[in-house]
Parts: C-alpha cells; structure tokens; sequence
C-alpha cells in the first residue's frame, strides 16, 4: 500500500465514488453482482473471523495509537472495486488493519509479504501432509 | 454552542460536490443534492481527520438535513431521507 494520504483515482468509479459507497444507485448493486436482498440471520463467525475481531479490539487500545474507528473505516474503504467486492466482510478488516500496521510502520510492506510467503508455504505441506494421511488410511 | 452553527433549523442547503478521492463522511448519493435542515446535533471532532490519527480533529458542527426522495431519486414518491451531516460538506443555497 502506498504511504500516501490521498487513495489512488483509480479507486474512483466513473461517479467518482469509493467502491464502499453504494447507496442510492441499484445500478451499481447489480454491476458488482451484489444480492439486493437483506438476509436477517447472523451467520456464525469462523475461527479466523473471531481472531480478526480479537486483533481488532488490541490494536484499537487508544495508548497504542495503532487504530482507531475512523482510520479502520479509511483503511477498509481504499481498496479499488474489484478488490472490495471480493474481498468478505472480516477479509477487509484483516487487510485494512494490517496496511494500517504497514502505514505506522509496526512492521513494513516487505515483512508483511514475506510473513504471507510462509505461511503459504506452510500451508502447502500441511495440505500435503493431510493428504498423506488420509491416503494411509485408505490402504 | 448554537452560536457556533452557521445555519438554522429550516434552512435550505446543498451538499458540496467535491469529488475528492480520500476518506469522507458523505454518502456519494447526496453530494450536489439540496435539503433543508431539521435540527442542529452539535459539534463533533472531525472524523475525517481522526482517520489519519495523528490529527486531533477539529470540531465540527453537525446537522440533520431532510431530502425529498423523490428530488433524489425521481417519481412520485412523498417519503424523505434524513442524513445527519458536517458542516463543511455543506453550502447555502439562494433558490430552492
């Protein structure tokens, strides 16, 4: 993410809106492939959602000076459309807190991506491994 | 803290259009539109500066504008949409 205060133009849709400002306008619902209906239940949070929310709730402790409410709301407003609509409801917090974390330098752009590597990496052999198993167990 | 304010209840207004590209509190669906001011909610610390955290945030009077939405969004329909708006997204009108 760039350190810049000013989001990049081309987050701007041709209205000039950020993609998490869709009200008043069907039209931008279904350009995006958003359901326009409200479903009411709540669904249960996944494991990495709840982690999300615990992250959320230290970092936001007002002496670290990480984050607050409105630098949450810039930080998961900035992403250009076609990130933010693929992007779930906790997977834009997750990516908002830590281009947050970049931009006060808790860790940089580089660390962040190298981190991202090797977890991916890790997760590769564990995939690896569980298919392993479950091959054992078939003979 | 009504002194402060520099439009009344009942005035007509128009949100400022600026098309600016950082974070701000103005849904984009009302940005040029004109409405009239229901009630003065006070002053708040700019939200739009907290974003960027190191800025204190200055503090902002806040009003309650009621749009037609019918002037919104066209047809015949007499409901109203009600947004509660800063003062510096917010111009004074001459005409209706």
């Amino acid at each position: 993410m760039s350190k810049s205060k000013d989001i990049t133009p081309q987050n701007v849709d041709a209205d000039g809106n950020l993609a998490h400002d869709l009200g008043g306008f069907s039209s931008r619902l279904s350009l995006f492939g958003i359901d326009r209906s409200i479903k009411l239940e709540d669904p249960p949070k996944k494991p990495y959602e709840e982690r999300a929310d615990a992250i959320m709730m230290l970092l936001s402790n007002p002496k670290l000076g990480i984050m607050n409410i409105h630098a949450m709301r810039r930080a998961s407003e900035q992403f250009a459309h076609k990130e933010y609509f693929d992007l779930t409801y906790y997977d834009r917090w997750l990516k908002g807190m830590a281009s947050l974390c970049i931009e006060k330098e808790i860790f940089s752009q580089k660390e962040w991506d190298a981190r991202i590597e090797t977890l991916q990496i890790e997760a590769k052999k564990m995939r690896a491994r569980v298919l392993e198993i479950s091959v054992d167990k078939d003979e | 803290m009504t002194s402060q304010h520099v439009f009344s209840v009942a005035d007509y207004v128009q949100v400022a259009n600026y098309q600016i590209q950082k974070h701000h509190r103005v849904p984009g669906y009302l940005k040029g539109k004109t409405g009239q001011i229901t009630a003065i909610l006070g002053s708040y610390p700019n939200p739009e500066e907290l974003s960027f955290f190191d800025a204190k945030g200055d503090d902002i009077p806040v009003y309650r504008v009621c749009f037609s939405y019918s002037r919104l969004w066209g047809g015949k329909g007499v409901n109203e949409v009600f947004a509660d708006l800063m003062e510096t997204w917010i111009e004074p009108i001459q005409e209706r």
